[in-house]
């Protein structure tokens, strides 16, 4: 998938919530299971450029709905990452950009959560959290 | 003229314009101060110009709240005090430091901090600091080192540093040259004397540890002993006022408040460790003024949240420090490809977090872990005092007793400001922040709590004589002649290091006997 950006300024629908999601989903699905990897799986996590560990990814995950049950929603956490109405990232490119900036603007807002003591932007608790869900 | 008490005929009677008791910071600046008024003007100093041993003894007593520092190793009983240990580090407080704010109990001076500006422009060359300039953005040589932090929650709070000033050695020679200056050595006041009415002290009794005593009358008297002895020395005072000496309203002692210190975070740090030289170092300037830095919570923040008023101490290398060790395993592991423990897959997960760790462990090094340590205010508590005990120093004193508290109140201003500061290095890209476990725990007890020996509050300000023992001038509430100064007199501590502000309060009020004739 090519990395220009590429956004569309569509109104936000649940069908566009659950392609993201979807897409999403399907980066965390080709995670490997620990380490930085090799084989197969090795170009997704650089692609996405943001975590390597699938496992780690889920406990965080499993960590953040714990506490948050009523989070455990694909749609819900989607939602959450790209916002209501805005324009809805559908490359892997788009999707990094939206994830960063939500990291970036939670930490600005103070938006956080810790997880055993680390401070994490919410967003990047909801990624995780997403990767549950998949 | 320098004098010796154990020089002087026994139970000599001695008169003096103006009697200063203690050479520490304040005692020496307000006697520089008073130096060619006209008025014959009496520094009291118990020790020798230097350390001894029999004398620092005298600072003895027990801790019984939080735990400190043994109280004979919290201070010195030399010629220049505490001065002869401190490490220079200066800086105003902030001007919300002197509001009464209402999320803040026992908040507020009488005075505000315009009202002292003027004392601590005069105060830095006490100090051998550089002009009174406290923002960084006024200092050039600093100006690309100030992190961007979002100024409605974080500051770069600027100190000066002090060569630091010996004041005993540094003004020594003046005072002892000062034609109305009379230095008087190894004198240990015993007992400050009032008039029947309790309304003037009369007399101050000396003392040698040889035993030679004398009997001192001055016109106008300053405790200025610091913020643990200021309270002894009226406590033990009981001729007149069976409390103590200004104690009617039983608050000499009450509101102990110190600069609680514990290291709190840890963050891995993703710039370069020259990104952060303003706030781990000090950087000489030009002019030769030496600044260091912290990360400190914004004004605005402070009253939104309703937060007590604090910044962070940031360094690198503890070594031994929970976080280095972590990280270190962490690399280690990073290297092996195992990730055994939640928090290292953590660190694995996130990207940013990850591309640091991997530092740790490309480097090995120390270097690579941010600390960070509370450097809080604390909330003024009546409970956390300075009392008297049963036993007694070598003149028969009785020895002081510190029930230091430290709230949970402190507790979580500290985690809030860790949690603000790592949320600007975390959104500016430098570095992800860990809070240790024992500030998230529900445990109100600190984890390896130090004081840093700045012992405020146990006379506060107050034009209140029911809230506080001084007045804005530092008079003792009821007394005519009777004042104190130095850092007992704070009725807030704010988080900046209290010498400045004990020298510029000293200058004020030397100001203010010269202006009443004293």
């Amino acid at each position: 998938m090519s990395g220009k950006l590429r956004t569309q300024p569509v109104l936000w629908s649940r069908r566009r919530t659950v392609v993201s999601a979807l897409a999403l989903a399907a980066v965390m699905a080709a995670l490997p299971e620990s380490g930085a990897g090799s084989g197969p799986f090795t170009g997704a996590p650089s692609a996405l450029g943001l975590w390597r560990n699938r496992n780690a990814t889920r406990a965080i995950g499993r960590r953040y709905l714990a506490e948050r049950p009523h989070e455990a929603d694909a749609t819900h956490l989607a939602r959450h990452l790209f916002g209501d109405g805005g324009a809805v990232p559908v490359s892997l490119a788009d999707i990094r950009q939206a994830v960063v900036a939500a990291r970036n603007r939670d930490f600005a807002q103070g938006d956080t959560v810790l997880v055993d003591g680390w401070l994490l932007a919410r967003s990047e608790a909801r990624l995780c959290a997403l990767s549950v869900l998949s | 003229m320098l004098m010796d008490l154990a020089q002087l005929e026994p139970d000599s009677t001695l008169d003096a314009d103006i009697a200063i008791i203690g050479a520490g910071a304040a005692g020496i600046a307000l006697a520089c101060e008073l130096a060619g008024s006209g008025r014959e003007t009496w520094l009291i100093e118990s020790g020798d110009f230097d350390f001894d041993a029999a004398t620092q003894a005298l600072y003895a007593g027990k801790n019984i709240g939080t735990p400190y520092a043994p109280l004979d190793t919290v201070r010195l009983r030399y010629f220049g005090g505490s001065t002869n240990h401190w490490g220079g580090h200066c800086r105003p407080l902030d001007p919300i430091d002197f509001e009464r704010r209402d999320w803040v109990p026992h908040s507020g001076w009488p005075i505000e901090r315009k009202d002292l500006d003027p004392f601590y422009a005069r105060a830095q060359d006490y100090c051998q600091l550089g002009p009174y300039r406290y923002d960084a953005a006024t200092w050039p040589g600093v100006k690309d080192k100030v992190l961007p932090f979002a100024p409605d929650k974080l500051g770069t709070r600027v100190w000066q540093i002090s060569p630091p000033t010996r004041f005993g050695e540094v003004y020594r020679d003046r005072l002892v040259k000062a034609p109305d200056v009379r230095v008087l050595m190894h004198a240990n006041v015993m007992e400050i004397v009032a008039n029947a009415d309790a309304g003037a002290v009369t007399a101050v009794r000396l003392g040698t540890l040889q035993g030679r005593t004398a009997t001192l009358r001055p016109r106008t008297l300053i405790v200025a002993c610091g913020g643990i002895e200021n309270a002894r020395l009226l406590l033990a005072s009981t001729g007149v006022e069976k409390t103590g000496i200004g104690n009617r309203n039983d608050l000499v002692g009450r509101f102990f408040m110190e600069h609680p210190h514990a290291l709190a975070a840890y963050a891995v740090r993703k710039a370069d460790l020259e990104r952060f030289a303003l706030y781990y170092g000090e950087l000489k300037q030009a002019d030769g003024t030496v600044l260091h830095a912290k990360p400190g919570l914004a004004e605005s923040l402070q009253r939104q949240r309703r937060l007590l008023s604090g910044c962070v101490d940031l360094g690198y290398g503890y070594d031994r420090s929970e976080g280095y060790l972590a990280l270190r395993d962490l690399g280690k592991n990073l290297s092996s490809g195992r990730f055994e423990r939640f928090g290292r897959d953590v660190l694995d997960v996130l990207g940013d977090l990850d591309d640091a760790a991997g530092g740790v462990c490309r480097t090995a090094s120390h270097e690579a872990v941010l600390w960070l340590a509370s450097n809080s205010e604390q909330v003024p508590d009546p409970e956390s005092r300075v009392t008297l005990g049963d036993d007694k120093d070598s003149l028969g004193m009785r020895r002081v007793k510190l029930d230091w508290r430290v709230s949970e109140v402190e507790k979580r201003n500290v985690r809030a400001v860790c949690t603000i500061v790592g949320e600007e290095l975390a959104r500016l890209g430098l570095g992800r922040l860990r809070l240790d476990p024992w500030l998230l725990s529900d445990d109100p007890r600190w984890h390896d709590i130090e004081g840093r020996f700045h012992h405020m509050g146990t006379t506060r300000m107050s034009d209140d004589a029911k809230q506080g023992v001084v007045d804005r001038d530092g008079r003792v509430h009821g007394y005519g002649n009777l004042y104190i100064a130095g850092s007992s007199i704070f009725p807030t501590s704010g988080y900046a290091n209290p010498t400045l502000t004990i020298v510029a309060l000293a200058i004020r009020l030397a100001d203010h006997l010269k202006q009443k004739g004293a």
